[in-house]
C-alpha cells in the first residue's frame, strides 16, 4: 500500500479510518499512527484487552480502511490491491459495497 | 598471374557489397485515438519523452493511456508518482475512462509512489530507486509524474547542474534498459527555450488550452520527435469517456487519393439539372448549392442522397440546422424512403450542433460515419450551420479546415454536396458571402426572381470544373416530387439574375396557379 500511495498517503488513509473506527470501538482511541505508518500502542493493548475485543477492533479498523479505499477507487481496484497483499485470502464473498458504510 | 586472379576475386563488384541495414525503430501504439497518425505511425520504441503543458490539459490521462496500451505483465509499465496528484485520487479519476483496465493494475501497469524518496533523500537515491524498480520489474514503459515537481524540489536543494546530471543518467539508464519513457510535467511555453530538459528528450508533447469567448479547446503539438516525421501544427484534442482523443490536422487522410482516373457523371436526382450540369455531377466533385432561405437547398440535397441510394451508393448527411427527422419526413413527402436506407445501414444522418466543436472533431465525426457506411455521397447542410456549431476560436480557421476536408474527401472519390445560405440582393448575384467558391468544383445558385407579380425561383450553374455546363437560368418549383425544373430558359426577360428582370417579350397568358404553391407538405 505504501508503494502505491507513499508513506504520507497511507498514513492519511489510516488516520481517517482510525477516526471513523473510534466511534465504534472505543479502545482504538488509544492508538496513534507512527511516522512509518505502524500503530503505536497496539502491542500494549493486545496484552490488556479481551482477545475478542481486540480482534473486533482490528476488524473494524481494517473494514474502515477497505471501505475508504472502495469509496475512493472502487471495489474492483480495492480487491485487486487486497489480493496483492493477501493473495491467499478468498475474497469472493467479501462485500465492500457502499464504501464500507453499510 | 595466380596472385592477380586472387586479387581480382577478392575485389567484389560494388553492387555485391552488402550494405549494413539502418536500424529499424519500432513504433508503439499510444492508446490515444488519432495520435499515432500525428506521430507518423506511433511512438518510437525506447524513446525518452516529455508531456508538458499547463494544468488541466490532459497530460496525466495521456500518460495513463500510453501505459495501459503498452504495459504487460512481462514488460510492465511503471507509473512513478512524485509529489503531484495523490495516487488514490489519480486512480479514482482515471478509472472513469474506458481505457482504464483495472485487471492490469498491479500487473501490466504498476503504480509506485516516489514522494517519500524525493522528500527524504537526494537525487542519487531517487535514481537508485527508479533503477531498482525498473530492473526488478523489467519494465518496458516508465512514466514519471510529475517530473516537474521532482526537478523543482531537486533544483532548490542541489542546484540545476545536479538536476541535469540526474536527468542525463536517468535517460541513459532507461534507454539502455529498452524502456520507453514519458516524463510528465507542468511547464510554460517559455521554458522550452531555456530548460535543458527539452533539449535532452527525444520527444516533446505540448498540451495547451486555448480559450476564446466562452469556449475552451485543448490543443496538442508535437514540438519534436526524433527519428520520424510527425504531422506539424496544433491538433485539437478532446477528453471524453475514452480518455484523450486527438484529431490530426490532416484528418488521417494523407495519401488516401483514390479518385478514379475516369470519373462517371452522377445524377443529382433532378434530370433537368443533370442536363444543365452536362450530364450530372462528376464523381468525386464537390458541388455547392447556394441560395437564400426557402429556395429548396435541403430538398435538393435530399434528392441527391436519395438518387445515390437508388444507385447503390451509400450516403452521409451531416445536418447542422434541421433535425434529421425533418429530413426524413420531407424525403418521405417526395416519395423518397430514407428511413429504409437508415435501417439498412446505407445512410446515416449526423445531427451536429453543439457549440464548442472544433472543425477537426466535426470532420472526424463525418469521416467516421463515411467509413462506417462506406459512403460515396456526402451532404453538408449547411456550411453556415457547420460554422455556427464550432467553438468561436475555430471559426477563423473554418475555410482552411473545410478546404482540407473537402480536398481529402473528394480525393478519396467521395462526391460532396454542400449547401450555403446566401442573402439575395436585388442588384447583383452573389455566390456566397463566405467566399468559399474556390473550395468547390461546381456551384449551382438558386435565387428568387420577381416575375409577373410572383416571387418565383430560378437556378443557374455558375461553375463546373469538370467541363461545360448550361448557361441557362431555369425556373423551378418544389412539388411533391421535390425540386422540379419547369421551364426552358426564358427569353422574354432580361436581367433575371438581378431578381428584378425587365420584360423584353410579349406578355404570355397567365396560368392560374393554386395558392399556395404545391410545395411538398404534410
Amino acid at each position: 500500500m505504501v508503494t502505491l500511495m507513499g508513506n504520507g498517503g497511507f498514513r492519511a488513509l489510516l488516520s481517517r479510518s482510525l477516526a471513523v473506527a473510534n466511534a465504534e470501538v472505543h479502545w482504538l482511541r488509544a492508538l496513534h499512527i507512527k511516522a512509518d505508518g505502524s500503530l503505536e500502542g497496539l502491542e500494549a493493548l493486545h496484552a490488556q484487552l479481551d482477545p475478542d475485543d481486540f480482534l473486533e477492533g482490528r476488524v473494524v479498523l481494517l473494514a474502515q480502511v477497505l471501505g475508504l479505499l472502495v469509496a475512493f477507487i472502487g471495489e474492483k481496484l480495492t480487491l485487486r490491491l487486497v489480493r496483492e497483499v493477501w493473495p491467499k485470502v478468498p475474497l469472493n464473498d467479501l462485500e465492500l459495497g457502499n464504501g464500507g458504510k453499510q | 598471374m595466380k596472385k592477380q586472379q586472387m586479387t581480382a576475386k577478392l575485389k567484389l563488384p560494388k553492387q555485391h557489397v552488402s550494405k549494413p541495414a539502418n536500424v529499424t525503430i519500432h513504433k508503439l501504439p499510444t492508446g490515444v485515438r488519432g495520435l499515432d497518425e500525428i506521430l507518423g505511425g506511433g511512438l518510437p520504441e525506447f524513446s525518452f519523452n516529455i508531456i508538458a503543458g499547463t494544468p488541466g490539459c490532459g497530460k496525466t490521462t495521456l500518460a495513463h493511456q500510453f501505459a495501459f496500451a503498452n504495459g504487460t505483465p512481462k514488460k510492465p509499465a511503471l507509473y512513478f508518482t512524485v509529489l503531484g496528484e495523490p495516487v488514490i485520487k489519480m486512480l479514482r479519476y482515471q478509472q472513469q475512462f474506458s481505457f482504464f483496465d483495472e485487471s492490469k493494475v498491479g500487473k501490466g501497469v504498476r503504480f509506485i509512489n516516489l514522494s517519500d524518496v524525493v522528500l527524504e533523500t537526494d537525487l542519487n537515491a531517487v535514481l537508485e530507486e527508479i533503477i531498482k524498480q525498473v530492473t526488478a520489474a523489467d519494465a518496458g514503459v516508465v512514466v514519471v509524474d510529475s517530473f516537474r515537481t521532482l526537478a523543482r524540489k531537486a533544483s532548490s536543494d542541489v542546484g540545476d547542474v545536479e538536476v541535469q546530471s540526474f536527468m542525463h543518467r536517468l535517460a541513459q539508464f532507461l534507454t539502455s534498459w529498452e524502456a520507453t519513457t514519458f516524463l510528465v510535467g507542468e511547464y510554460v511555453e517559455e521554458e522550452v527555450r531555456d530548460n535543458p530538459l527539452f533539449t535532452m528528450v527525444d520527444g516533446i508533447f505540448w498540451l495547451s488550452q486555448v480559450s476564446e469567448r466562452n469556449s475552451v479547446v485543448r490543443k496538442l503539438q508535437i514540438i519534436k520527435l526524433r527519428g520520424q516525421a510527425t504531422v506539424p501544427g496544433l491538433h485539437t484534442i478532446r477528453i471524453g469517456d475514452a480518455g484523450v482523443q486527438a484529431f490530426s490536422r490532416t484528418l488521417g487522410l494523407i495519401g488516401n487519393n483514390t479518385k478514379p482516373a475516369r470519373r462517371r457523371r452522377l445524377s443529382v436526382g433532378i434530370p433537368a439539372l443533370d442536363e444543365m450540369l452536362g450530364g450530372g455531377i462528376v464523381e468525386g466533385d464537390s458541388l455547392l448549392i447556394a441560395g437564400p432561405s426557402g429556395t429548396g437547398k435541403s430538398a435538393l440535397a435530399t434528392q441527391f442522397i436519395a438518387e445515390g441510394l437508388r444507385h447503390g451508393e451509400p450516403g452521409i448527411m451531416a445536418i447542422f440546422e434541421e433535425r434529421p427527422e425533418g429530413y426524413t419526413q420531407r424525403a418521405g413527402s417526395f416519395g423518397l424512403n430514407l428511413k429504409a436506407a437508415q435501417q439498412k445501414g446505407t445512410l446515416e444522418a449526423l445531427y451536429l450542433r453543439p457549440l464548442d466543436l472544433s472543425v477537426d472533431e466535426t470532420m472526424q465525426e463525418i469521416l467516421d460515419a463515411i467509413k462506417r457506411v462506406g459512403a460515396k455521397r456526402l451532404v453538408i447542410d449547411s456550411l453556415v450551420g457547420f460554422e455556427m456549431a464550432l467553438a468561436p476560436g475555430f471559426r477563423a480557421d473554418f475555410r482552411e479546415s473545410l478546404y482540407r476536408m473537402i480536398g481529402a474527401l473528394t480525393g478519396a472519390g467521395i462526391t460532396i454536396l454542400s449547401t450555403v445560405e446566401v442573402e439575395d440582393t436585388f442588384t447583383a448575384l452573389q455566390f456566397s458571402h463566405y467566399a468559399i467558391s474556390f473550395l468547390t468544383d461546381d456551384i449551382v445558385r438558386l435565387r428568387y426572381v420577381e416575375i409577373d407579380g410572383q416571387l418565383r425561383k430560378v437556378m443557374v450553374v455558375i461553375k463546373m470544373r469538370g467541363g461545360n455546363h448550361s448557361k441557362d437560368l431555369r425556373e423551378y418549383v418544389i412539388t411533391n416530387k421535390g425540386v422540379v425544373i419547369i421551364h426552358p430558359r426564358r427569353t422574354d426577360y432580361n436581367a433575371l439574375s438581378t431578381g428584378i428582370p425587365e420584360r423584353t417579350g410579349p406578355r404570355r397568358a397567365q396560368e392560374t396557379e393554386p395558392a399556395p404553391e404545391p410545395k411538398a407538405m404534410r
